[in-house]
């Protein structure tokens, strides 16, 4: 069995709370799941799950007052928790690369495609201008931007919004990194170009070789695009396994609600199904499983401990319906 | 059977924008070249909607969507055409005019954050409305209004009191629509009112709006690039491209029978859970910089079937089945002349077409 | 109840929630400038009262007393606290009163810069077209001037017109008016750039869909959200405003000696400098500096402190 590229363990993100008197609540509540080499992982919640957060923390790039409390992230056989900065400096970009969310602020306006992407290449390798300015023209050739040669001299502003996102895929990939992190790539696009997008990072994942960890809200985006699916909620994964399992036959309540709440699984006219209620906030959790408030199935366990991961390399789910009474000692 | 009266008529509408970044004189132009700087966002369109009937209107980004949006609600003045509502034109109406009809006509908008003033509690983006048309109301019958209005949408009273930085999407949408139903309208705007939202919280309003519609026989005009929820919601579907429709018809023709190009691309492009993308009718390229004195098909450099027609003459809207028009020139005559070589061909050519210049 | 009455009350309720208290006591630095700034507020409006001479009246002005030291140094007279001036004025009450002037023509000066500004600068952002041409314009052409110049050239004819004595009745409004004339367009400059910026949000749209007039938009939806960098201009320019009058004072064609401000004493103080009676220009001074300094850090605390997402913390 080959060791994961990406193993995260028992992972808690806290924030630091802004009244002195305040305790710091998790976020992140003990996240643990692996990541192979050249997989497409799909890692599937609703806002507020603590998705974003996650792939942040896998990269340390918090941009508020976040910090892991407890728990380790390893990539390629290093502790990501234990890195300096500087070496962890090595690693974003080079080893992991980002593609985040907004096509519209994920550029720098005042720098022409050439200039970013140079200056990408430039800061982890070195090699000269020239063959630099041909790694870029290569990569954008990947991710089919049309006349590439062009498209270097040109500014953000000036590109569509799936050129950009595709511009911004073609900097991730630029140091060919053995992992890449897509939070929300195509939320901000439109159909026709959510579809492309998808279909050339499902591509290129293929052909490079590069893991693929993609977060979204959407199953149905990632139904045929990853090969496993992570569903988180409250800041814990609740379930996981190979996709086409999942999806066909999902064990958690929470996935089997995020699948009947998709408006094809209703005919038209008649109401669609939806999860009551709301996601808990972290300041709500306790000691009992952080979906009891909108489960059909919850019962009197559900309130009173929380339910844990079985081990395992398949399609698991964390939830109390699932483990087997315990079997009672013959008299 | 005496046909459901027009609600909304709009009649050869056309609306054109000065590009950004041109340089403005306060002088007139003289010159021609000042057209060449717009952008035409609506090109000519036609569009009527039935009372008590729910039309969504499928298009991109840069179609002219939240144009439209606009233009309907009164927000812009279009350059040609007529909009009418009951009867009466409204699309030339000075402010003071207007205002009988802006509460009959109320609008959701896409983003549900930046739709709500960030310095007023729920309530007060509640009671002011009402306050506003009704100053001879008394404070506390104006604030049991509001929370009547949110149990309606769904929202708990104990959250009036909150700001908006303080909800989550889905609760802030809901808010928006309570707002645009204090007014009591009959007829709702709303532009992609779930673009914003996670999936699992835009079956709460897709519920939420149906419900509203049945209560209050509400007649709604529902712009989204969703076609998942736009077939569940819609009674009537038209596929919108370069401001312009390209086809129109009942919900069940345009999933199961649909005929412009673009609206099979849009459909096969459509995320699905349990079928496998379908790339049969990709198109190709970007949406292109909207040049606006391009004569033809606006779909011409995408549309994997084009051929020469496209590129001269602009199609007409032709009624194929009844209710079901189509602007294409191959769905007109299908027998055209002189078609173009394979579509693999154009879709290899295509990816290295550079569609902005 | 009408709309705008409910926007008062609301405003009302929104302030109460928003535990400015609190706030205060957590930032130590805001919280000591906010009682040093307190208390020479109080002293000013109590200084009628509190002082302990008139500086305003010649009759208890002896020139004997003059030059005399502050209390701690030798030679000093226990009836004159901080020491005397060169006529024999007491500093003390001088200073006082100083204090209670310059805050006065702070107040008014930037009440009225802030009105003009605001009011011309929201018209101009929200209707834009060629009210908001020429306003600009005309906030451009004065910004192109110096405002301290311009300020001193039309004091210095306005009392060449109206002689010495009618001057300085009149001096107090005077200085309000033109040094609340001179800074108006930073104010409209602002907030005409905040207003493009908020007038394109779906906010604004959905206030127009649900029928308000432009005058309710702009003051009731506009105007709240974007006030707070304007609120922190006004602030430093109280600070500002006072010291200008000051240095107009220490020119002489500010408040006069009868009726002295800070600046005017720092003035009239200067020329004892050199000969070693530091205390008449450098406490006036001092007091400059504390008013000056506490005013800014109160601003600075309170523009992030009325920021509406520091409710909503506690329930």
């Amino acid at each position: 069995m080959t060791s994961p590229l990406l193993q995260v363990t028992d992972l808690h993100v806290n924030f630091i709370s802004r009244w002195p008197n305040e305790p710091n609540i998790d976020v992140l509540r003990g996240v643990c799941f692996e990541l192979y080499r050249g997989e497409r992982v799909a890692l599937v919640g609703e806002s507020g799950a603590g998705k974003s957060l996650l792939a942040t923390s896998i990269i340390q790039l918090f941009d508020s007052s976040a910090r892991i409390r407890q728990g380790q992230v390893t990539f390629e056989g290093k502790q990501l928790t234990q890195l300096k900065p500087k070496q962890l400096r090595q690693i974003r970009g080079r080893r992991i690369g980002m593609v985040f969310q907004d096509p519209m602020t994920n550029l720098n306006p005042s720098l022409t495609l050439e200039q970013q992407l140079l200056e990408c290449i430039l800061s982890h390798r070195s090699i000269s201008r020239a063959e630099a300015r041909l790694v870029a023209l290569h990569k954008l050739r990947q991710v089919h931007i049309p006349a590439p040669e062009a498209r270097l001299q040109q500014y953000p502003h000036q590109l569509s919004a799936g050129q950009r996102q595709r511009a911004t895929i073609a900097m991730a990939l630029a140091l060919e990194p053995a992992l890449i992190i897509a939070d929300e790539p195509t939320s901000a696009l439109d159909v026709t170009m959510q579809a492309e997008v998808m279909s050339l990072l499902t591509h290129l994942c293929h052909n490079n070789g590069v893991a693929l960890l993609l977060i979204t809200h959407d199953l149905s985006l990632v139904a045929h695009a990853s090969d496993r699916c992570l569903i988180m909620y409250a800041g814990k994964i609740v379930e996981q396994g190979p996709t086409s399992v999942l999806i066909n036959d999902a064990q958690h309540p929470y996935t089997q609600g995020l699948i009947k709440a998709l408006p094809q699984m209703s005919s038209p006219g008649q109401p669609l199904f939806q999860i009551p209620g709301q996601m808990p906030v972290a300041q709500e959790l306790g000691n009992h499983c952080a979906f009891a408030t909108r489960c059909e199935f919850a019962h009197d366990k559900c309130w009173q401990q929380t339910p844990t991961m079985p081990t395992g390399n398949g399609h698991r789910a964390s939830c109390h319906l699932l483990t087997p009474a315990p079997a009672r000692a013959e008299r | 059977m005496t046909p459901t009266p027009n609600l909304l008529k709009i009649s050869n509408l056309h609306k054109s924008y000065q590009a950004p970044n041109q340089p403005r004189h306060w002088w007139p132009s003289l010159s021609n070249t000042a057209s060449a700087s717009q952008i035409k966002a609506i090109n000519g369109l036609n569009l009527s909607i039935a009372k008590g009937e729910t039309l969504c209107v499928v298009g991109e980004s840069g179609c002219g969507k939240s144009t439209l949006a606009r233009l309907v609600m009164g927000l812009e003045q279009p350059d040609q055409g007529h909009i009418s509502y009951q009867g009466n034109n409204i699309s030339s109406l000075k402010h003071k005019q207007r205002q009988d009809y802006r509460q009959r006509m109320q609008m959701v908008f896409q983003d549900p954050y930046t739709a709500l003033n960030p310095r007023l509690t729920v309530l007060h983006a509640l009671v002011e409305p009402l306050l506003y048309h009704q100053p001879q109301l008394n404070r506390q019958n104006a604030i049991d209004q509001a929370m009547a209005q949110l149990l309606a949408v769904g929202i708990d009273p104990a959250l009036a009191q909150r700001f908006p930085h303080q909800l989550s999407g889905g609760q802030r949408q809901r808010i928006n629509i309570a707002r645009a139903l204090m007014v009591q309208p009959e007829f709702i705007v709303a532009d992609e009112p779930l673009s914003a939202l996670d999936v699992s919280i835009q079956a709460q309003i897709l519920n939420l709006l149906a419900q509203l519609q049945q209560r209050q026989q509400l007649t709604f005009l529902i712009f989204s690039h969703n076609l998942a929820a736009v077939e569940h919601m819609a009674d009537r579907v038209a596929v919108m491209y370069e401001g312009q429709i390209c086809e129109i018809a009942s919900r069940e023709k345009i999933f199961n029978h649909p005929q412009h190009p673009y609206t099979k691309a849009l459909l096969a492009a459509s995320p699905q859970i349990y079928q496998a993308p379908n790339a049969h009718h990709k198109l190709v390229g970007d949406v292109p910089n909207r040049i606006p004195t391009q004569q033809g098909c606006s779909l011409q450099d995408r549309c994997p079937k084009a051929f020469e027609t496209c590129r001269h003459q602009t199609p007409k809207s032709i009624e194929m089945t009844t209710g079901h028009w189509v602007a294409c020139h191959l769905v007109a005559d299908p027998t055209s002349t002189d078609p173009i070589p394979d579509t693999q061909v154009k879709l290899e050519k295509g990816n290295h077409h550079d569609p902005s210049h | 109840m009408n709309a705008a009455k409910y926007h008062g009350h609301h405003v009302w309720r929104r302030f109460r929630r928003q535990q400015l208290w609190r706030q205060l006591k957590a930032n130590k630095t805001a919280f000591v400038s906010a009682i040093v700034l307190l208390s020479l507020g109080i002293l000013a409006l109590l200084t009628p009262w509190i002082s302990p001479f008139d500086p305003t009246n010649m009759q208890q002005q002896n020139i004997m007393d003059a030059e005399l030291p502050p209390f701690w140094q030798q030679g000093h007279d226990h009836r004159f606290l901080l020491g005397t001036d060169g006529l024999g004025r007491d500093l003390l009450s001088s200073i006082l009163y100083g204090l209670k002037n310059s805050l006065w023509i702070g107040f008014w000066a930037v009440l009225l810069q802030f009105t003009l500004g605001t009011s011309l600068g929201l018209c101009a952002g929200y209707f834009g077209g060629w009210a908001e041409r020429l306003i600009m314009s005309l906030a451009d052409f004065q910004l192109t001037f110096s405002s301290l110049m311009l300020a001193i050239l039309t004091l210095a004819i306005t009392r060449a017109a109206m002689g010495a004595h009618d001057y300085h009745m009149w001096s107090p409004w005077l200085l309000v008016l033109v040094l609340g004339l001179a800074d108006w367009p930073q104010y409209a400059r602002t907030l005409r750039a905040s207003v493009l910026a908020e007038k394109h949000k779906d906010y604004i749209a959905a206030a127009h869909v649900l029928g308000y007039r432009s005058k309710h938009i702009m003051v009731f939806h506009i105007l709240p959200n974007t006030l707070s960098p304007l609120l922190v201009i006004a602030t430093l320019q109280i600070a500002h405003v006072i010291l200008a009058e000051a240095a107009l004072s220490f020119l002489d064609i500010g408040m006069p000696y009868a009726n002295p401000s800070l600046g005017g004493l720092m003035g009239a103080g200067f020329e004892y400098m050199f000969s070693g009676i530091w205390w008449i220009a450098l406490l006036p001074g001092l007091a400059l500096l504390t008013l000056l300094l506490s005013i800014n850090l109160v601003a600075d605390w309170l523009r992030d402190a009325l920021d509406p997402k520091n409710l909503g913390h506690r329930p």
